[in-house]
């Protein structure tokens, strides 16, 4: 039964020991559901917080293509549009496989204060990403139909539209409205913009605004592979430098980065409230374990003196706070990786935000987190408990 | 007959670890809600500040900004002649690409093309160093937090758009409005530089208060116009709603925190409760009421949040009056403004850790109350 320092010896063995940590988590039942609750709560946020931060940096937007697109546009800014005749000239650049005007169209359906984007474009450049499909029939319509408008499916469903439909999208900078058939839908990581002929669109800015006709907010170039990419965006740079409209050539990547760059410190903003977010669980688990600690100072002295060693004191703390975190966590990181799987978060903010992926990287980011929380929570209570002397603990009693 | 506070506030010193860990803890949460909120005020005042009761701007049918309209050159003539308009000012925006000082990443800054009579339609902007642009000369005068947060825009500076260059010749202060995130030109400067004949909005004072409806409502009547009218206090109104999403995520986020805190509250007053039931049976003994000592539990958990609250409100208040920008929803382009920490919002974090010590506080209170004087005194 004892080995011999008088120790009893099943106390020691792993599995007796880790028993007697979740048996003593399990004693005051309410505090330490309380606890679990609090951090799961938490790590729930900060789960959710990392995905913010993530889904505005665009990660999630890019497909294996997309390092081999390059959007080039006016260095000046996105407001002074490209002559289209830059169109042939990009087309000849060494590594270019193909070109299209990319015009940003501004625009809402029925609901004024939901902005839509029309992306007018070469119709020969759609359905060249495999990772945005279109079914060919439909793509086979749309490159045969001028007035022709291919939809994300999200959207199509959102506002139950149907192929062949006739629809009109309200501008809210052309002095024209967009006026097409839908002829066909796409998956794919972004949903919130619709296509539309360039041709179509340049033909209403002739009618309308004549001095804008034959201009383009930007192009976008398809290369050879990704390796050419940077140099093709230099070579491109160059060549229009001396011309009336310098150009800015960058990947879609950070084309995509450079509007949340724009939000300026918000991310940074985010993370700062993450942080506290982090701190707040620490403190609360600490307070959790330094409350335990003080109500079991008599049965830690008697632990001690059948012969624990004080780093086995520090281990059943620890443990304990531990266990904790990882059924908060479990609960919390867990729940947030749910949560948004059961819920669009598309619809939820009215397409504003497009997709909310909870990555396996950021749930082990935070998994282990909540560790070196559970860990870090309990340093203070576990080495006050592990030195405070037996002898004055047990006289209290 | 009432448990004395003092009771409470002793109590509350001799279990030092555990009341200064649970006030912490709602401090942080007070502050992050602060913090959230002072940007959001921020970002409001920026607009509600702005602009005048007299003044009318005109867009494009549809447009929601004036860098985002679009207007004929042919617009000014018609309006200047209705009967009601004082003064107009037909103006140019466009917005260029700019680096900011801080790391280089860069932001749309509006250059506003705007006349002398422009300028003096808009008295809250006043030149605070150097001079005003001249016309033809591709000047800038630029406000002072852009000329402070970007890239060659301070005095001196020479700005590059593509294959132009303006000079900096002045700064100036538009307190806390939405012009204090523009630079201001010529609106010739900016048609020769960016090619862009057409306008952006057409500012209009009334010659008087009365005149501002008739006027609106004979711009949008003008068929050869096509153009939308509001007050200008109802256009820059309706951008503080660029503040919505921060203000939506900044709700939640506190309401997550808060709920996390109230648990932690929650397992410090049970353990006061816990650590104190002999205390308790004294109290009943002495004759206080199971009502009052559940009063007392209830007023030592508010006593501990209002700490907290008090402390995290605290904490953010350097943050008071720190400039930062961000794109607004509206135009993409930069907006400067600064966090704005008032009294109001300090008072609305306190009153928010004390839902959450009354929220942490019931159930641990109640269960003191329930403890009967005699089963209490046994437990010794």
């Amino acid at each position: 039964m004892s080995n011999n320092a008088g120790f009893p010896a099943y106390t020691l063995s792993n599995v007796g020991f880790v028993r007697l940590i979740l048996k003593n988590a399990l004693r005051n039942r309410r505090r330490t559901a309380l606890t679990i609750l609090s951090v799961a709560v938490s790590l729930f946020l900060l789960v959710s917080l990392r995905t913010l931060v993530l889904e505005m940096r665009g990660d999630t937007l890019m497909t294996k293509q997309s390092s081999q697109r390059l959007i080039t546009r006016s260095a000046v800014s996105l407001q002074i549009p490209l002559p289209i005749a830059y169109k042939e000239k990009l087309a000849r650049i060494p590594g270019v496989l193909r070109v299209s005007e990319y015009q940003w169209i501004p625009s809402w359906y029925r609901e004024p204060n939901v902005p839509l984007v029309i992306i007018a474009c070469d119709p020969k450049f759609m359905g060249t990403d495999p990772q945005y499909a279109i079914p060919p029939a439909e793509l086979e319509a749309f490159r045969a139909d001028r007035t022709g408008i291919i939809v994300p499916e999200k959207m199509m469903k959102k506002y139950d539209w149907k192929i062949g439909q006739r629809i009109t999208l309200k501008s809210s900078v052309f002095p024209f409205d967009v006026e097409g058939t839908i002829r066909g839908r796409f998956t794919g990581p972004s949903q919130n913009a619709l296509f539309c002929w360039f041709d179509y669109f340049n033909e209403m800015v002739r009618r309308t605004i004549p001095d804008r006709a034959d201009k383009s907010m930007a192009f976008v170039e398809m290369t050879r592979s990704a390796d050419v990419t940077p140099q093709v965006a230099r070579a491109i740079d160059e060549m229009f430098a001396n011309s009336i409209a310098p150009t800015r050539s960058e990947s879609e990547h950070n084309f995509v980065q450079g509007f949340s760059a724009m939000l300026g410190n918000v991310t940074l903003f985010i993370s700062a409230i993450a942080a506290a977010v982090v701190f707040a669980i620490v403190l609360v688990t600490t307070n959790t374990m330094s409350m335990t600690v003080r109500e079991r100072r008599q049965e830690i002295a008697v632990l001690k003196t059948i012969g624990y060693r004080p780093h086995h004191v520090v281990a059943l703390i620890a443990g304990e706070s531990l266990a904790i975190s990882i059924a908060g966590g479990i609960l919390g990181i867990g729940g947030a990786r749910l949560f948004f799987r059961v819920f669009d978060i598309y619809d939820l903010t009215n397409t504003v935000i497009q997709q909310f992926n909870v990555t396996s990287e950021t749930v082990s980011f935070a998994a282990l987190l909540a560790l070196a929380m559970g860990i870090v929570s309990s340093l203070i209570p576990a080495i006050g408990a592990a030195r405070s002397p037996i002898a004055n603990t047990l006289r209290e009693i | 007959m009432f448990v004395p506070l003092k009771y409470n506030l002793r109590n509350l010193a001799v279990r030092r670890t555990a009341t200064l860990l649970t006030a912490f803890g709602i401090a942080v949460s007070v502050a992050v809600f602060v913090a959230v909120m002072a940007l959001v005020e921020g970002m409001k005042r920026t607009f509600v500040e702005t602009g005048d009761p007299l003044n009318i701007i005109a867009l494009r049918r549809g447009a929601i900004s004036e860098t985002g309209s679009i207007i004929d050159v042919s617009a000014p003539a018609l309006i200047r002649n209705l009967p009601g308009v004082a003064t107009m000012s037909a103006e140019r925006m466009v917005y260029v690409n700019t680096a900011r000082r801080e790391d280089n990443s860069s932001a749309n800054v509006v250059i506003r093309g705007v006349s002398d009579t422009g300028r003096t339609m808009r008295p809250e902007v006043r030149l605070v160093s150097g001079r005003w642009y001249q016309p033809g000369l591709s000047e800038l005068t630029v406000s002072r937090s852009i000329a402070s947060r970007f890239r060659d825009c301070g005095l001196g500076e020479e700005l590059r758009t593509g294959s132009a260059t303006w000079k900096v010749v002045g700064i100036y202060d538009a307190g806390h409005t939405a012009y204090s995130s523009e630079m201001w030109t010529e609106p010739e400067s900016i048609a020769a530089t960016f090619e862009r004949r057409a306008w952006s909005d057409i500012f209009i004072r009334a010659s008087s208060a009365g005149q501002v409806p008739s006027i609106i409502a004979m711009i949008e009547a003008e068929p050869r116009l096509d153009l939308n009218a509001q007050r200008e206090l109802a256009y820059f109104h309706e951008q503080t709603k660029a503040a919505a999403p921060v203000q939506i995520l900044g709700n939640i986020v506190a309401i997550i925190m808060a709920a996390g805190s109230a648990f932690a509250a929650m397992n410090t007053m049970y353990a006061a409760v816990g650590s104190r039931t002999r205390e308790i049976a004294v109290l009943r003994a002495l004759g206080f009421s199971g009502h009052a000592v559940a009063l007392s539990f209830m007023s030592e958990a508010v006593l501990l949040s209002v700490a907290g609250g008090i402390a995290g409100g605290l904490c953010t208040l350097p943050l008071n009056g720190l400039a930062t920008g961000t794109a607004n929803w509206f135009t993409f382009a930069e907006m400067n403004f600064e966090f704005a920490i008032t009294p109001l919002l300090l008072a609305e974090g306190v009153a928010f850790a004390i839902a959450m010590g009354l929220v942490g506080g019931v159930l641990p209170a109640l269960r003191a109350s329930r403890l009967s004087a005699a089963a209490a005194m046994r437990a010794l």
